[in-house]
């Protein structure tokens, strides 16, 4: 009984084919003899051949590939991380903003350089452009006739009055481009209404700095490009001093010696302004102010020998006339001097 | 542990994760009839092999290679899916059959006691007799069960059974050979054929 007992605890393992050969021979001797011994070596066995012959089942068909997808997501964050430490600018990223950044600039200043070139462009043609409102206090001009005007001008009988500057009054020195014969107004080219629309913005600029920043169209664009003004500032006072530029140029006809003319200015805030004006209206031209033309109060200007009466006069309307020069009746150009 | 898996397992220390696609696709079939035998549940094999795979990948720094690389992920399948059963058994505390108590039959009444007939098991027919193979498996406790699946389902050497489950050989046979006996047992009532 006690080896039946012993010989079922070593069932399982034979069935297993688990026992060692003594062990095996052992419990076969008895499996003879035992019945139940012998029954339940059956079962075991039929147990173990059910075990191994139940069926596998398939894996989901996804999951190796679901499993690799979410290691290489997991390794790209991780490179993610690593670069974010590393490399906080990610190498595209400065490239592309260079890129945008270059656009925007080399834009920028092509539009303000065409900009520039355009508004310089207008004021030249403006200069023989005639103005599209009616300004009383200038004379309409006259394409064409810049520097000598018609023997058969008329002059005018009355004396334009000396209107003082103001900030809502366009500037007449800005507004005036050649000196005409004609007194009806003509309509003024765009460039002439924008001016006006931003009047006394040269105003307060010295005569002579304003002579020099425009004594060439290329030290003027020059200037514009070194210039830190606002570009609004720029066109404005470009714009006011552009018929300046049509001014430099010097007449080719004969220049007789410099006369000169010395006043006693009523106003001497505007005198300079007022007296350029007065030879512009005489038909004169004034002459860019030299060095020492800044400090001495003086300018020089042509004016024909013809128009002088009538500048002397404009001038008697702006202060006392201290020294006269003589009045000669040859023709030409006359180089004049007035200081005050 | 063969010539190709020892490539394989060499390149995935190195990162290479086209090797390890290479080791999942050779093992991840055993890997999850291993987890599915143990749980008993489809769904619950699938978040266990997942899991398993990816823990694997992480851990592969703490592969030494005495055994082989199916030992080492069955080890962890095995241990994931001792997790999953504890997770259920709290969730909804449903008693798992015991190996004491009765098995009800189908109809709820009670199956008669085994008659001790020689290969009784054989008459059954082979779908009900998986039916109750099934239940009878699901009824061992879990320490029972593992070394049931692993050596006479998935035919794993008694070796690696223990290397897997960290135990000795001794105690591995000794489990196995009780496991068998209750499950032996379990059919026979289940069928009410002993």
């Amino acid at each position: 009984m006690n080896d039946h007992k012993e010989i079922q605890k070593l069932l399982s393992a034979y069935a297993g084919g688990d026992l060692d050969p003594d062990r095996s021979r052992e419990v076969e001797s008895h499996l003879a003899e035992c019945p139940e011994c012998r029954a339940g070596v059956d079962d075991l066995q039929a147990l173990m051949g059910l075990l191994r012959s139940v069926p596998e089942v398939d894996p989901p068909p996804w999951m190796t590939t679901r499993v690799i997808a979410i290691l290489k997501e997991q390794q790209a964050e991780k490179r993610s991380w690593l670069r974010r430490i590393f490399f906080p600018l990610h190498i595209k990223l400065p490239i592309e903003v260079m890129a945008l950044l270059v656009v925007c600039v080399s834009g920028y200043y092509l539009s303000r350089n065409v900009e520039s070139e355009l508004k310089q462009q207008e004021a030249r043609q403006g200069s023989d452009i005639p103005a599209t409102r009616p300004q009383p206090m200038l004379e309409a001009p006259e394409r064409g006739k810049r520097v000598e005007p018609p023997a058969t001008v008329p002059r005018p009988s009355v004396p334009l009055p000396i209107v003082p500057k103001s900030a809502d009054r366009p500037d007449p020195m800005t507004s005036q481009r050649v000196p005409s014969a004609s007194p009806a107004p003509i309509p003024a080219p765009p460039a002439e209404r924008r001016e006006s629309a931003t009047p006394a913005a040269g105003a307060g600029t010295d005569s002579g700095k304003r002579e020099e920043m425009f004594a060439s169209p290329l030290e003027d664009s020059r200037e514009m490009k070194k210039s830190a003004k606002s570009p609004a500032k720029f066109q404005a006072e470009s714009l006011t001093s552009a018929p300046a530029a049509s001014l430099v140029p010097a007449p080719a006809v004969p220049v007789a010696p410099k006369l000169k003319v010395s006043l006693i200015i009523t106003v001497p805030e505007t005198a300079s302004q007022d007296l350029r004006q007065a030879i512009i209206r005489s038909g004169g031209t004034v002459r860019p102010a030299e060095a020492k033309q800044l400090s001495v109060r003086q300018i020089t200007a042509s004016i024909p020998s013809q128009r002088l009466p009538e500048l002397l006069e404009r001038l008697g309307h702006l202060g006392r006339i201290a020294e006269r020069p003589a009045v000669s009746g040859s023709s030409g150009v006359i180089e004049l001097v007035v200081e005050w | 542990m063969g010539a190709d898996d020892t490539v394989l397992v060499e390149a995935c220390r190195n990162g290479d994760l086209a090797a390890y696609e290479q080791l999942l696709q050779r093992y991840q079939r055993m890997l999850f009839n291993t987890a599915f035998r143990i749980t008993g549940v489809y769904e619950d094999a699938c978040d266990i092999v997942q899991d398993s795979l990816l823990a694997a990948w992480r851990r592969f720094g703490d592969y030494r290679g005495d055994a082989r690389i199916s030992t080492w992920l069955t080890a962890i399948v095995v241990n994931n899916s001792r997790n999953r059963l504890q997770q259920r058994k709290k969730r909804d505390s449903v008693e798992l059959y015991s190996l004491d108590a009765p098995i009800p039959a189908g109809d709820g009444a009670l199956p008669d006691p085994p008659a001790g007939t020689p290969s009784a098991l054989a008459q059954l027919e082979s779908a009900e007799l998986h039916g109750f193979l099934r239940r009878c498996i699901e009824a061992l406790s879990q320490e029972f069960r593992e070394v049931l699946v692993l050596r006479d389902m998935q035919e794993i050497p008694y070796q690696e059974v223990a290397a897997a489950l960290q135990l000795r050989e001794g105690t591995v046979k000794s489990r196995l050979f009780r496991a068998r006996e209750a499950v032996r047992d379990c059919l026979k009532k289940s069928a009410g054929i002993s």
